[in-house]
């Protein structure tokens, strides 16, 4: 077979068809950064910059998708979120919530505010552009976020949202339904329009159903609120551009998620290894309805093993994965500063070697 | 007294277990004011956090549970705590971010079982742990890393205790959800856990160790 571009390759994944090889797929904005040559300082505020960044780490690193990002704040900003932007990170500084003192007044006063009002927010989208406008051809790429339950998390707080849902629920959840619903709608909307018709999938991230993270009497709802939400992102973009699960967290609840979204999604993303939820269950479960994407370990092999123990995970995933259904070798979740570069070569001389159809 | 000091202990307990932050702050003062021991109220403050905990490793509560759990012991205790002298002195933080929940959680817990914590707080860098060290004069130091950018900052604060002859007068443990043994041993830290309970027994064994001189 000839070769295939990552973009076509990708896409011929996601549809379930068998491509030239498995496609592979990981992202870092540690290493972006690190390939753009500036500190966060100005990669944070410079789209030309951030665009270099993760252009040069598809080319660099062969991945056959580009996820485009600096941080998960910038579209918080027009709420009051504020940040420490030093050399190598972004973090928050203020989110609304009180860390010590809970009070559900401030979920009761949440007022909408348009994702894009800030200046960072349009310098990612800037950057999106860019980069789609250089290498839109010949890579795929994900865009997406979290659902409106995270994402009113990360306006008040992740710790202060979780201990808020479970002191004052109907607070939370009446803020989710008044505010985030629109606004995950209208910022995941307007996070895919600098694609354009070069956008391959919508990335869903799934942290609020994480098995540790989410109460167990609050799941359906959750649920009920993503599921709405998603369908609501759908219509409005108009096309039916595949959707991905991402699930970051070491215990990712695929079974309810599936029962919950079934055809609404296309792909599965998860962590494994170093998840609870191994590939061989989620292949023989969900290899016939979605495509999986999973095999690389972020945390470990990827940034503390050696290439041989690189070569042998891939080995392992692709025994397990690659003849039994359409299968991605992907990472967890973005990879760390730190992680080796002869590591990050040898994933893709493993994945040439095993994962050649 | 005895039957009084029981009932107000019952009404921290129902309060705490319902999760009504408010209810319980407000049963802890009660029981104070009615002259309950401090003792007693920690004690029972303690229990039920551990419980918390418990109901979390077998499932049946998630974070979002524990971290509502943490902030309702954590408004009682300062309350009830009594002045005692510690059995050993901790500095904790975390490093390079804002994540705070695990460190949080093994911080109450060592204040509960009697060690004096210094809590550097989030975002906090090697330098100053190495400053708190030589401020504080701490048994042990604990290293939390939550995300994997920032693992490298556990490796690098091990080197600058070691660069200024700090290293021998304590003993380090480092955790946080993107650490391993392997990683601890990697690094040459004394210790490491991974959940909160078995933190605070390596703490202990640390402190054990420094006192035997090992």
């Amino acid at each position: 077979m000839a070769e295939m571009t990552g973009k076509e390759r990708f896409l011929c994944y996601l549809q379930g068809e068998k491509p030239d090889k498995v496609p592979l797929l990981h992202w870092s904005v540690d290493l972006a950064l690190a390939l753009s040559g500036v500190s966060m300082r100005q990669f944070a505020f410079d789209p030309e910059k951030i665009a270099l960044g993760h252009i040069r780490y598809v080319q660099k690193y062969k991945t056959d998708v580009c996820v485009v990002n600096t941080d998960l704040w910038w579209a918080m900003e027009p709420f009051g979120v504020e940040v420490y932007i030093t050399d190598n990170l972004i973090y928050p500084k203020k989110t609304l919530a009180d860390r010590t003192r809970p009070d559900p007044k401030v979920y009761e006063e949440l007022e909408y505010r348009d994702p894009f009002a800030g200046k960072r927010a349009n310098i990612v989208r800037k950057a999106s552009e860019i980069v789609a406008n250089e290498v839109g051809d010949e890579v795929a790429f994900r865009e997406g976020g979290y659902g409106p339950v995270s994402n009113l998390a990360l306006v008040m707080g992740v710790k202060e949202t979780l201990r808020d849902l479970i002191l004052f629920p109907e607070a939370v959840f009446g803020a989710v339904e008044r505010v985030m619903m629109d606004w995950t709608v209208d910022f995941i909307a307007g996070s895919l329009e600098p694609w354009k018709d070069r956008l391959t999938n919508i990335n869903w991230g799934f942290a609020s159903l994480d098995k540790d993270l989410a109460p167990p009497e609050f799941k359906e709802e959750i649920a009920r609120l993503e599921l709405e939400c998603l369908n609501r992102v759908r219509e409005r973009v108009g096309r039916d551009v595949p959707v991905t699960t991402h699930f970051c967290g070491p215990r990712p609840d695929l079974d309810f998620v599936t029962e919950k979204f079934g055809d609404t999604l296309d792909e599965l993303q998860f962590w494994w290894p170093g998840s609870d939820y191994p590939l061989e269950d989620a292949v023989s479960k969900f290899g016939d309805r979605y495509a999986i994407a999973a095999g690389i370990d972020h945390t470990r092999t990827l940034l503390l093993g050696s290439p041989e123990e690189v070569d042998a995970m891939v080995k392992s995933s692709m025994d397990i994965a690659k003849d039994r259904c359409s299968f991605a070798l992907s990472s967890g979740c973005e990879l760390g500063i730190g992680t080796p570069e002869g590591n990050l070569l040898a994933l893709v001389e493993a994945r040439d070697e095993y994962g050649t159809y | 007294m005895e039957q009084d000091m029981e009932q107000h202990l019952k009404a921290i307990v129902g309060s705490f277990l319902a999760f009504n932050y408010f209810e319980a702050e407000a049963a802890t003062k009660r029981a104070l004011d009615a002259g309950v021991p401090k003792g007693e109220i920690t004690k029972t403050l303690r229990a039920l956090f551990l419980t918390a905990l418990e109901r979390y490793e077998e499932g049946k509560y998630s974070i979002a549970h524990v971290t509502a759990a943490a902030s309702i012991f954590e408004v009682g205790f300062k309350l009830a705590k009594a002045e005692v002298a510690p059995k050993g002195k901790v500095v904790i933080g975390t490093l390079g971010s804002s994540h705070y929940l695990g460190k949080d959680i093994i911080r109450l817990l060592l204040t509960a079982d009697g060690f004096e914590v210094v809590d550097l707080g989030e975002i906090v860098f090697p330098e100053q742990f190495v400053e708190a060290v030589e401020r504080e004069k701490p048994d042990i130091v604990a290293l939390a890393s939550m995300i994997i950018a920032c693992l490298p900052l556990q490796k690098a604060a091990i080197g600058m205790l070691q660069a200024r002859d700090l290293r021998d007068n304590v003993k380090v443990i480092v955790g946080g959800a993107v650490t391993s043994a392997r990683w601890a041993a990697e690094i040459e830290a004394d210790g490491w856990a991974p959940d909160a309970p078995q933190a605070v027994e390596e703490v202990n064994r640390l402190l054990r160790e420094l006192k035997e001189g090992a």
